[in-house]
């Protein structure tokens, strides 16, 4: 036992107090942050975990103003404006992305200073005073940039990413630059955009989110100049359709790690012809495109399957072959993340029934929403995946009932978070459900018609009797001593779309 | 090396002299978690009992460090849970804040970097979420910018904080 090895072998306590020879004990007490070297500050200033909080040092005094300037602590940055950083702080995690104005194209004549002393001004604000300032701190050791948070689609024009932006990256800091994540901005140029991609010799990670002028054409042009480009997303871009996209992706084919196309104008996606030609591919998101997606491809045959990276996978909203996707998923031994919901917009459902007729690989989230479960599926996916999931998307499923045939020592061991909304659970089920989910932290189920009102707006306190009361033969396996405390039912974030 | 039972690799005593003269007698294991110290050894047969000066580090923060590089020890050999570890790293770290920044001249000069990783994170955990001023009263910073240059800092500082 370490402790009680310490206090044996402590001498400091007993000895220290009478050989104090020479240091005065005031010499110790005197010693402030302020007395160490700019390096030491340097590295308490590298464990703060945003940007910000070491612009904020620089107004603290002189000496700490020098430290944070100090291009090693510039090399990763996430720049986030005030505005995204509050709509972050007061609305939850997957809401607050959505903090976009207006595009603002029919201003798009605005773009270009017409003269010098209104550049200089524009430089003064906004995302371009963000990348002067990071980029000139930085210098050529910055290696990460990420201003998806910078002025997104801000209202006002002359605080949004403009080519000019790019130009002062590319000139002050393209030597060690392999992650960049672009302001969403409508005033940035295709060319310009392919010719910064050119200058960044060793661009890895390019993410062009909400782009409206990428085309399909340029991300072709993009890969062919980036070879070692690891990480694509085109996400919300919508002049891109993903025509060809295969093809486009020839020359990054065995680099290619995350492809991000969700919210794009694709329409067709050649899912076998990913799972065939890239080799290192851990997740694609295809999701909530503008006109529904469609999978389609020839069928596999067993020496199609080169890779199995796959890590993440997300077709909510894709219209996709149940079996394709069966066969898809048993094969990707890696997977971990699938999402498969919702696709309510398009009325199109996914046929569970063809689901887990192959053996699934041990996934840990998985979303299910409005895929009309049923439960025989449902007592499936227990049978198969209930060791290893943490995160259980079922909401929206009508017909489901969610009542199980527990054998003895199953159970969701591991589950955090589980959604059952809108769905025939039952308040016996519910108990049941919370009796073999002892990590439980979230459960939502709103909207559970056969629970009464008290019960769904918490649904935890089922867990609590059936404590106290200290019975219950089906809860006697797993109710170990749960701390009952953190009732955390997100009930009203969870709204999906 | 990681085969030898404890019990045998307890055989050579290092003395680490702290520079108001007292020594800690600690088994050479835990003694070369100090680069220091392990620098030191490589020019020299070590011989049961040596002393070893640790140059301007007084007796009060070379027990602390010492008593960290016990547990680094400790926990290596018993694969001690990481719950375990944050609380004593947490009830470690619970110093005052003199000692705290003696403890980082210490790791540093000594070369011990998880306590430096340690000490350097509990003081940036001091500063975050902190206005600049409240900054200045915690660690008794005193302002020596003019207010046009501090107005020019803000002014930099305007894409990533608020006007306070």
């Amino acid at each position: 036992m370490p402790g009680g090895d310490q206090s044996k072998q402590s001498p400091a306590s007993d000895t220290h107090a009478p050989s104090t020879k020479r240091s005065t004990p005031s010499d110790v007490a005197n010693v402030k942050i302020f007395d160490l070297p700019p390096k030491l500050i340097r590295l308490i200033f590298a464990k703060l975990d945003s940007i910000a909080e070491v612009c904020k040092l620089m107004e603290v005094c002189k000496k700490f103003a020098d430290v944070a300037k100090s291009p090693e602590l510039w090399k990763c940055v996430k720049a986030e404006d005030p505005i995204t950083q509050r709509a972050r702080d007061q609305s939850s995690s997957r809401l607050y992305r959505f903090v976009t104005y207006e595009s603002r194209k029919d201003r798009n004549e605005e773009i270009g200073a017409k003269d010098a002393s209104e550049a200089l001004k524009r430089r003064r604000c906004g995302l371009a005073l963000a990348v002067d300032v990071i980029t000139s701190r930085a210098g050529d050791q910055l290696e990460s940039l990420d201003l998806v948070d910078c002025y997104p689609n801000f209202p006002r024009y002359d605080h949004q990413m403009t080519d000019d932006d790019l130009d002062v990256i590319s000139d002050r800091c393209s030597k060690a630059l392999h992650t960049v994540r672009l302001s969403p901005s409508s005033f940035l140029s295709g060319s310009k955009i392919l010719s910064f991609a050119k200058a960044c010799l060793n661009i890895r990670v390019l993410h062009m989110i909400s782009c409206p002028s990428l085309t399909d054409i340029l991300l072709g042009e993009i890969a062919l100049a980036c070879p070692r480009l690891e990480d694509i997303s085109v996400s919300r871009c919508k002049s891109f359709h993903g025509e060809g996209l295969h093809a486009r992706l020839i020359p990054v084919h065995d680099t290619l790690r995350c492809l991000d196309i969700s919210e794009t104008g694709t329409v067709l996606l050649n899912l076998p012809g990913f799972m065939r030609s890239y080799a290192v591919l851990e997740e694609l998101n295809a999701s909530s495109c503008t006109d529904q997606l469609r999978i389609e491809g020839p069928q596999l045959e067993d020496d199609d399957f080169r890779f199995r990276t796959l890590v993440r996978l997300d077709l909510c909203e894709v219209d996709v072959d149940a079996k394709l996707l069966d066969r898809v998923v048993s094969e990707s031994t890696h997977l971990r993340e699938l999402h498969l919901s919702p696709v309510v917009r398009f009325r199109d459902m996914i046929d569970t029934a063809f689901l887990f007729k192959l053996p699934w690989p041990p996934l840990k989230l998985l979303s299910l929403e409005s895929c009309d479960l049923h439960d025989e599926v449902w007592q499936t996916l227990f049978n198969t995946l209930s060791p290893s999931l943490t995160y259980l998307d079922v909401a929206e499923n009508r017909s489901l009932t969610c009542s199980l045939d527990v054998k003895d020592g199953q159970g969701f061991p591991l589950l955090r978070e589980l959604d059952i909304r809108r769905t025939s659970t039952t308040e016996e089920t519910l108990e049941m459900l919370l009796s073999i989910s002892p990590a439980l932290e979230s459960l939502n189920s709103v909207g559970c018609m056969h629970i009464s009102r008290g019960v769904r707006k918490d649904p935890f306190r089922l867990r609590v009797v059936d404590e106290s009361s200290n019975a219950g033969p089906a809860a006697s396996q797993s109710s170990s001593p749960l701390d009952a405390a953190p009732h955390m039912t997100h009930t009203t974030t969870r709204n999906g779309k | 090396m990681a085969d030898v039972p404890p019990s045998q690799q307890s055989n050579i005593m290092l003395k680490l002299k702290s520079k108001d003269g007292e020594t800690f007698e600690v088994e050479k294991a835990v003694a070369t978690q100090i680069n220091f110290v392990k620098g030191m050894l490589e020019d020299v047969d070590e011989v049961d009992g040596m002393e070893i000066p640790m140059g301007e580090v007084e007796a009060s923060i070379l027990a602390k460090v010492v008593e960290f590089c016990k547990f680094r020890h400790q926990q290596e050999l018993n694969q001690t849970s990481p719950d375990e570890v944050d609380r004593w790293e947490k009830a470690f770290v619970q110093v005052e804040k003199p000692t705290l920044f003696q403890l980082i001249l210490a790791a540093n000069f000594l070369d011990v970097q998880s306590l430096l990783d340690l000490t350097c994170k509990t003081v940036a955990d001091m500063i975050k979420g902190k206005t600049p001023e409240q900054i200045r009263a915690e660690f008794d910073i005193e302002n020596d910018f003019t207010p046009e240059q501090l107005a020019e800092v803000r002014r930099d500082n305007a894409w990533c904080s608020d006007d306070r």
